[in-house]
């Protein structure tokens, strides 16, 4: 496994399959970062594309490759916002429940469950340095020594990382104590 | 403190909440293949109709806009005065614009200038002329390739609309009537959702959606004017948004920066060139916004990369419109003046003769309402 800074250092040579390795990384919390904002991940697929695809043309422009996962994350963040805005401002005010409920067709969107918005959104106030290992060990699915090497940090430092990071979203997570 | 099982639990959830969605990394190759290969210019994935656009232009974009509705009504004198004539059956009236104000409703495909008396007797200008003057400038030249499906899709969508191959994935009341979102499997195997202002069911191909959705806006602009005359509207909202004018010291050009809040109470600094603001918005937005947390644009003041030369807050007015049929409507106004008050007097007759003779906009919840032209009438 390769590290983030050398798929983006082979991606600038020429080679756009390490980009697609990239992007497999990190799309479940580019999606995660971008449905904490939207609260629909069908809209959330789209931002994190869109970001992929920002980040892609900015590629070059980024100067420390290593950051590449919390870059594009905030990337995300950035263009679920700006859809967000566009989205929230041409939506009939109110009445979109009684539309859906007077016998139109399923929308399929994909709304997130409340609680796991809120865990989104938790997620994605924690400190940058904690958030991207709790990102890529709980929804990119990767080992804590995967995590170390993708961000070229000690093992140990991905471990204490995920423990003060989750010990954060206890704190932050209180509301939804049953 | 949350126990550690709820939040593996919740952690659970979440992970499975993102398994559900396919992974987006090919589309995503794809899209950066044709943009390599020079096949296709950046096109968002996500992208607003032209007329959401144009009605979320900031304050200083419709300003522009209007000067290209007064241009247009200079130029056309003789037709807008036609307009009038046909609006208000020939009574002579006289007209007044608000300043910097563009009424952002209803939508045309060609153009027409509607102008309308509203309840405190001033005239004002719905805004076809606007939509037209961006329509020239985005769509004109390079539809097929800045538009998101290529020139083959769009036959083939004329295709799938005939066969009825497609699905209906939401459904969403906008200010510009329901809009009701379809997926399309392409033979290349591309999959794309796209808007539309009528159901589907009866349409049998673009032309007709396209002919059935101009009738459909006629009788839905008709009806927005019709409630505009008669005062049927009232405020609902009015955000303020506060802006910096500034200077890049190191490039000496005008920066405009917005006040953005956050879902989580953070504010962002959107900053905009003043230059690259001030003609209707035609590329990818991030050329031309440049996002950091207002915090950040507070500290480039302080250590003098900007200079704060003023600022000042931009008021949008949104109001609820109830149309003839009883259905509401939603019209905003990004100015610095509200509407004026409905005024008590009585609406000129002609206009409830109008009122009477049109069909308004059917309620969003009727399945067979007719529709709007959407992007769709631009771009095939």
């Amino acid at each position: 496994m390769e590290t983030d800074a050398a798929l983006v250092q082979r991606v600038l040579a020429g080679e756009t399959e390490a980009y697609g390795e990239l992007v497999r990384r990190h799309e479940r919390s580019l999606l995660a970062a971008a449905g904490a904002v939207l609260g629909d991940l069908h809209a959330a697929q789209d931002a994190a594309q869109e970001a992929l695809v920002i980040a892609y043309q900015r590629l070059a422009s980024l100067r420390n490759p290593a950051v590449f996962g919390q870059w594009t994350i905030r990337l995300a963040q950035r263009v679920a916002v700006d859809m967000r805005r566009k989205l929230a401002r041409v939506r009939m005010l109110g009445d979109e429940a009684e539309t859906l409920s007077a016998g139109g067709d399923p929308p399929n969107d994909k709304p997130l469950d409340d609680e796991v918005q809120m865990l989104f959104r938790a997620v994605m106030k924690l400190p940058e340095k904690q958030r991207q290992v709790v990102l890529l060990r709980y929804f990119g699915g990767q080992s804590s020594e995967a995590i170390s090497t993708i961000t070229a940090q000690a093992a140990g430092t991905v471990r204490s990382r995920l423990h003060r990071g989750l010990a954060m979203l206890r704190k932050r997570l209180r509301g939804l104590e049953p | 403190m949350i126990a550690e099982d709820r939040l593996e639990d919740l952690l659970g959830r979440g992970a499975e909440a993102l398994d559900a969605v396919p992974s987006i990394a090919d589309q995503v190759l794809r899209r950066i293949e044709l943009i390599r290969t020079g096949k296709r210019k950046f096109a968002p994935a996500y992208k607003t109709t032209l007329r959401e656009r144009v009605f979320l232009m900031s304050k200083t974009q419709k300003t522009a806009a209007a000067v290209l509705v007064a241009v247009a009504l200079a130029a056309t004198a003789w037709a807008a005065e036609k307009a009038v004539q046909f609006v208000l059956e020939g009574r002579p009236v006289k007209i007044k614009s608000y300043p910097g104000k563009v009424l952002m409703m209803g939508t045309a495909a060609d153009g027409n200038v509607t102008q309308t008396k509203t309840a405190d007797g001033t005239m004002t200008m719905t805004g076809e002329n606007v939509y037209t003057g961006v329509t020239v400038v985005t769509a004109g030249t390079a539809r097929s390739s800045t538009g998101p499906f290529t020139r083959e899709q769009w036959t083939e969508l004329d295709k799938l609309i005939a066969g009825k191959k497609y699905k209906l994935v939401s459904k969403a009341e906008t200010c510009l009537g329901t809009e009701y979102k379809y997926r399309f499997t392409f033979s290349d195997g591309t999959t794309k959702d796209w808007p539309f202002f009528l159901p589907l069911d009866d349409v049998k191909s673009l032309a007709d959606y396209k002919e059935k959705s101009a009738r459909y806006e006629a009788k839905r602009r008709e009806a927005m004017d019709k409630a505009l005359v008669k005062g049927d509207y009232r405020l609902i909202n009015v955000e303020l948004i506060l802006e910096h004018l500034c200077v890049d010291v190191r490039s000496g050009k005008e920066i405009r920066v917005l006040q953005i809040r956050m879902p989580d109470g953070s504010e962002i600094a959107s900053a905009r060139f003043a230059e690259l603001s001030t003609a209707p918005h035609t590329g990818p937005w991030e050329e031309t916004q440049y996002e950091t947390s207002w915090q950040e644009h507070l500290d480039l003041i302080k250590a003098g990369k900007r200079k704060l030369i003023d600022a000042r807050v931009i008021k949008d007015y949104w109001y609820e419109m109830t149309l003839d049929d009883g259905s509401k409507t939603i019209l905003g106004i990004g100015g610095q003046a509200p509407l004026g008050k409905p005024a008590a007097r009585s609406v000129p007759s002609t206009c409830s003769g109008q009122a009477s003779s049109g069909q308004a906009t059917q309620p969003a919840t009727q399945p067979t309402q007719p529709a709007a032209p959407t992007r769709q009438a631009k771009l095939d």
